[in-house]
């Protein structure tokens, strides 16, 4: 993309504050807040689940109050982690009226609305082309467009709701194959509770002609977002994947908690972007989501490519580690990250690439920006089991620091099983220097905008991984107040 | 708390109650174990799988104290590899305490050694000021070795003093039945000392399997360069813990090498270097040879405290065998630690299929002016060069040694006193053939 | 266009300039020549703005206009170009990008719109020709990578791309072969006319062979102490500078 563009965006952000703090008033279906055995079937009995969704659900709910009563939350991060009140959430958040999924003319005027002010038309004139779109709000997918043309494709995209009705023995088949109920302790909750999310899946040998897209919008106050997306590559087939997401500008914490999972067959290839702009919460930290995701891929048949590529500017905490299982042989991963924080936002990001198969690659190129009073930590494992013969990594994590209060930490941990693997991991940190300031000033650049070039320049090598349809997306990547950090 | 060695916990707690009560302890070493001691029973040792043990089980090697064995005869294949290191001041100890009779008779001047219990009894006014002041609250083997340490060897070395001639600890270990030693020491390079110090790990032929915890607290003076060498050659059967706390004054010097050409089944190395005056210089270089089904483990830890200070560290390894090597290498940069540089590599070798790497570089910064850089590789040696060496008709075997120490060169390279550099590439090079010969008889 | 009067500048606390005159007028190119030390550089930083620098007295003037409480861009704005003797390397940002980027902001400062990007292009396409700067260069980062002669290179393609009033090259000749030198020089030489100005900073006459000075002025303990034609630098090339040594401290040293 043209990093004129995001150049100005990133200026235009430095100004102003975050731009989707606004909530959009909609009647809503709520359920009462607090978590049990009847919250969980409640949910299930509105989505009309079989019963062994209903059973899988209860299994992972168990789980879940049983790590949270034998291990409690966990510990190892180098931040506190705010207490959380499960009981003060509610579960399950969806606009009145119900969602028609074959027509996107028939959503809720309010509905369009607030997707087209935040950038995703979703009314079939204004359409984005190239772009088929799933928008995602609280709860609940409330329109998914260009259907129809995928849909003589073969490839199926709908939300997840959806898809448990129509295509629940693919759902039956990969659902939690990647991503363990038992994972974690999110992930469980998210076994329990998820309400709605996306599901793709594209069949053999097809090259999926659009950028599939989901975008999350957390409305309602009290509510947590605990979405699921699912997405199989068939054999030889190949899907670029892009998810975004805001959040009203609200004084307390939401948590959102949400599952990927990615399913890549031999010789099929998933490329999954994601531009993640939460509401980070005030200059004092005071409000934010936390960002609590389990997002995983399988390259699961030989020669299998699965590629993560993430912008994370939003949030009060993030914490992710979208990771790859490479168990086919010759199969490759990829993960790019640029991950910005400031004021009190904390990111703890990462990948865990766990070579399986003979002959796999990965590659991890990861960029931290800390300004303020941010923290950002990149956190990964590579690991190379006995049998992942001649396996290959390389690591580049670079930290880039503006102004003495924020913080920047890597904590890679590598596992090498065998002799023919070989990893090779490079870490540096730098700071943006007075010299290359004043050069630019010299160039009649004035000093905010020197550091918005230079941190675009810093980040090119992600932001080229970006999908070219996404510029619009892409731009809003560097949505960060630099405002005050730079001396 | 591990419940797995909480008996070991209980009944260690009870020796260190019986040396609270023994006489001869000053009033504050007293109040130091009791404090240490109370620690231990609450932390005892660390459950496996805690972040600072997550690659190193550590619960066999402290349940094998346990197992009442009169004589463990080494296995054959274990290895050993002791050369003098000629022209030095030897100061021997035996289990932790003094033993003046192996040691130099006469100390150059400026040197000052004692026991702790001397040093009390002395009253001495640089040991009053720095006993335990570096030592650690929750580390688990640091706590217990200050909960359980018998005796302690105080080194004091004068400011001003410059000496060539190296100061070698040698740490004896020898007992009749399997069981801990704990040897713990005070060193305390004065103002512009400019020192090699050299400490090696030896058990006495006929010694049950031992445990060895030492600690050691080193304080830099300000101005001073010390050079500080661990060489780790025990053979057989015995488990090492060595906790080293540094802390560096202004425009001082540290430079610390540690080699492990051992033949003992589990070390475990946990370095913390502290810099806590302006321009100071610290290098941490380490390399590691393991083989069979050995476990070597190095933590380091470096912390920036203050601006202008500058660290380089490297650590490299050669894993034979089903062995297994953890290297974690924590960076630290205090908020306010300015122009800091700090440099950090690990690379490792890896020979055989079974072997197994951990590594973990860690950077923690919290200021913005500085240049950090840390670097891993894990991979085998360069077959294009194997295959150069055999076509110039050298055998594969001395091919494998050629790339071994061309790996391993530029740490030992790094030592810039003559014998004691004459003396670990010996050590080395014996080594290898050790490992070499073993390796043709499997 | 320039007026330096009296012109006494610190760094790091410590005086380096101690009373400087000169005047620059459009058309004309001025060499300032002098041992190490002498203050050349710190002449050009303290023109251009950088914020290391303090002056304590005297005047900078440019076009009437006192420029020296003016931040660094506002100066760019205003016409005023310094080719650095280190230029900086910026990695991931493109050379076209930037050169786009700096062009839009000195526009903007004149009040004028944004060029339209097929001009851009022409006139880039031009100024690369008359510098035989590669298109290979052009597409990398700026300066990143780029060889000591290159980074030269570079500043004379922006120092084109921007059309300053006032260029200031600052030791561009320090690390140059003989060709990228003659480079270098037929690309200002191209660029002179009447309605610019350069100043050349510089230890060693070597420049002023391929580009002909109208003025040279020899710069000691931060004060001008001679001025003359062209003439004089042969005379320096020939002396070298230990003869300023001999000089009266009256004429060198205020204090």
């Amino acid at each position: 993309m043209d990093t004129a563009d995001t150049n100005n965006t990133l200026h235009s952000v430095i100004e102003g504050n975050y731009q989707y703090g606004f909530v959009t008033d909609i009647e809503m279906d709520i359920l009462p807040r607090g978590l049990s055995v009847e919250t969980v079937m409640a949910i299930s009995e509105k989505k009309n689940e079989p019963e062994w969704l209903l059973k899988w659900r209860l299994t992972a709910y168990r789980h879940f109050l049983k790590l949270l009563e034998t291990q409690g939350m966990p510990e190892w991060q180098n931040f506190n982690l705010p207490a959380i009140d499960f009981q003060a959430i509610s579960y399950y958040a969806a606009p009145k009226s119900k969602p028609v999924l074959n027509s996107v003319d028939e959503v809720d005027p309010e509905l369009i609305a607030t997707f087209e002010k935040l950038g995703i038309p979703l009314t079939e004139q204004k359409m984005l082309s190239g772009v088929a779109v799933d928008a995602v709000f609280d709860s609940v997918s409330v329109a998914t467009t260009f259907r129809k043309e995928l849909s003589k494709l073969g490839i199926i995209f709908c939300s997840f709701s959806e898809a448990i009705k129509e295509h629940g023995d693919l759902v039956k088949k990969y659902l939690g194959t990647v991503v363990p109920a038992t994972d974690n302790i999110f992930a469980a909750l998210n076994a329990a509770v998820s309400s709605d999310g996306s599901f793709a899946y594209i069949p053999k040998g097809v090259r999926c002609p659009m950028e599939l897209s989901t975008y999350f919008r957390i409305n309602a106050g009290n509510s947590g977002q605990f979405e699921r997306t699912l997405v199989i590559a068939d054999e030889g087939s190949y899907v670029s994947y892009l998810e975004g997401c805001t959040a009203p500008q609200r004084d307390e914490n939401q948590l959102h908690a949400a599952v990927v999972e990615l399913i890549a067959l031999s010789d099929a290839e998933i490329k999954y972007s994601t531009v993640q702009n939460w509401y980070p919460g005030d200059k004092d930290g005071k409000g934010g989501i936390y960002n609590f995701v389990t997002k995983r891929g399988i390259c699961k048949g030989n020669g299998a490519r699965i590629s993560w590529t993430q912008v994370e500017t939003g949030s009060a905490i993030t914490w992710k580690y979208p990771g790859v299982i490479l168990k086919g042989d010759n199969s490759s991963a990829e993960f790019y990250s640029i991950a910005i924080t400031k004021n009190k936002q904390i990111a703890d990001t990462g990948t865990k690439m766990i070579h399986l198969g003979k002959n796999t690659k990965s590659r991890i190129i990861s960029k931290g920006i800390s300004a303020g009073e941010g923290q950002n930590s990149y956190r990964g494992l590579v690991h190379a089991g006995r049998n992942a013969i001649n396996a290959r990594n390389f690591t580049q994590c670079d930290s880039l620091l503006i102004g003495s209060t924020c913080g920047a930490h890597t904590f890679p941990y590598i596992e090498a099983k065998n002799k023919s693997v070989q990893i090779e991991h490079e870490a540096t940190t730098t700071r943006i220097g007075e010299d290359q300031i004043f050069y630019l000033n010299q160039r009649g650049i004035n000093t905010e905008k020197a550091v918005a070039l230079i941190v675009n320049g810093y980040a090119k090598e992600v932001l080229n991984n970006l999908p070219m349809e996404f510029a619009v997306e892409a731009q809003k990547l560097l949505a960060i107040s630099l405002e005050g950090s730079v001396g | 708390m591990n419940t797995d060695t909480a008996h070991i916990v209980d009944q260690l707690v009870g020796q260190a109650m019986e040396l609270i009560e023994e006489n001869g302890n000053s009033g504050f070493i007293r109040q130091a174990r009791k404090a240490a001691t109370q620690q231990f029973r609450h932390i005892g040792f660390p459950e496996a799988g805690s972040e600072d043990w997550k690659y190193t089980n550590v619960q066999p090697w402290l349940k094998r104290t346990a197992v009442k064995e009169v004589l463990v005869t080494p296995p054959v294949t274990r290895r050993t590899c002791s050369e003098q290191l000629d022209t030095a001041v030897r100061i021997v100890t035996k289990n932790g305490k003094l033993d003046k009779g192996s040691s130099s008779a006469v100390l150059p001047a400026g040197l000052h050694v004692s026991t702790f219990t001397d040093a009390v009894l002395s009253d001495n006014e640089q040991f009053k000021a720095h006993f335990g002041t570096l030592t650690s609250q929750v580390e688990h083997f640091s706590v217990a070795n200050a909960s359980l340490f018998e005796e302690g060897l105080f080194v004091y070395v004068e400011p001003y003093m410059e000496s060539d001639i190296p100061i070698h600890i040698i740490h004896k270990v020898t007992q009749s039945v399997p069981g801990f030693v704990h040897p713990r020491q005070l060193i305390i390079a004065g103002g512009k000392t400019n020192v090699n110090i050299v400490e090696t790990f030896e058990r006495e032929d006929g010694t049950a399997y031992t445990f060895i915890n030492s600690m050691s607290e080193l304080i830099v003076g300000k101005q001073a360069i010390v050079k500080h060498y661990l060489i780790n050659t025990c053979n057989a059967d015995v488990a090492s813990v060595y906790n080293l706390e540094v802390q560096t004054a202004e425009d001082s010097q540290y430079h610390n090498f540690n080699f492990m050409f051992s033949g003992n089944p589990f070390i475990r190395n946990n370095i913390h270097v502290v810099m806590d005056g302006g321009n100071t210089h610290t290098k941490l270089s380490g390399l590691y040879i393991s083989g069979e089904d050995q476990l070597v483990d190095n933590h380091t830890c470096v912390e920036h405290k203050v601006a202008d200070c500058r660290s380089d560290e490297k650590y490299k390894g050669i894993l034979h065998g089903s062995s297994a090597a953890v290297f974690n290498g924590k960076i630290i940069v205090h908020p306010g630690a300015q122009r800091t540089t700090a440099y950090q590599q690990n690379n490792n070798l890896i020979m055989d299929d079974m072997a197994t790497v951990y590594t973990k570089p860690e950077l923690q910064i919290f200021a913005d002016d500085v240049q950090c850089t840390h670097g891993v590789t894990v991979g085998e040696f360069d077959q294009h060069a194997l295959f150069y060496l055999q076509s110039r008709g050298i055998p594969e075997e001395n091919c494998l040694e050629i790339l071994m120490q061309a790996f391993a060169f530029d740490i030992i390279d790094h030592i810039s006193h003559k014998s004691i550099k004459k003396h670990v590439a010996q050590l080395f090079i014996t080594f290898l053939k050790l490992l070499g010969k073993h390796n043709k008889t499997k | 266009m320039l007026q330096i009067r009296e012109l006494h500048a610190t760094v790091n606390d410590k005086e380096i300039l101690k009373g400087l005159n000169l005047t620059v007028k459009p058309g004309e190119v001025h060499a300032i020549m002098g041992p190490n030390g002498s203050g050349k550089s710190t002449t050009a930083s303290v023109l251009s703005g950088n914020p290391g620098y303090t002056v304590t007295k005297g005047s900078i003037r440019f076009y009437d206009q006192n420029i020296i409480t003016l931040k660094p861009e506002e100066r760019a704005g205003e016409g005023i170009f310094m080719a650095f003797q280190y230029p900086v390397e910026i990695p991931g940002v493109s050379n076209i990008n930037f050169l786009r980027t700096a062009i839009g902001e000195i526009r903007a400062y004149k009040g004028l719109p944004p060029m339209e990007t097929r001009d851009f292009v022409k006139m880039f396409r031009e100024k690369q020709h008359l510098l035989q700067f590669s298109n290979e260069l052009a597409g990398r980062s700026l300066n990143e990578g780029f060889s000591g002669g290159e980074k030269k290179r570079n500043e004379i393609l922006q120092l084109a791309m921007l059309e300053p009033r006032l260029a200031i090259l600052d030791e561009t000749d320090s690390g140059l072969d003989i060709d990228a030198l003659r480079i270098v020089s037929n690309g200002v030489n191209k660029l002179r006319s009447s309605a610019n100005a350069f100043v050349l900073i510089t230890h060693y006459q070597r420049l002023l062979e391929h580009i002909e000075p109208d003025f040279v002025h020899v710069l000691y303990k931060g004060r001008i102490v001679r001025s003359g034609t062209k003439e004089l630098a042969g005379e320096l090339e020939a002396k070298g500078y230990d003869w300023l040594k001999d000089l009266p401290d009256a004429l060198t040293d205020q204090n």
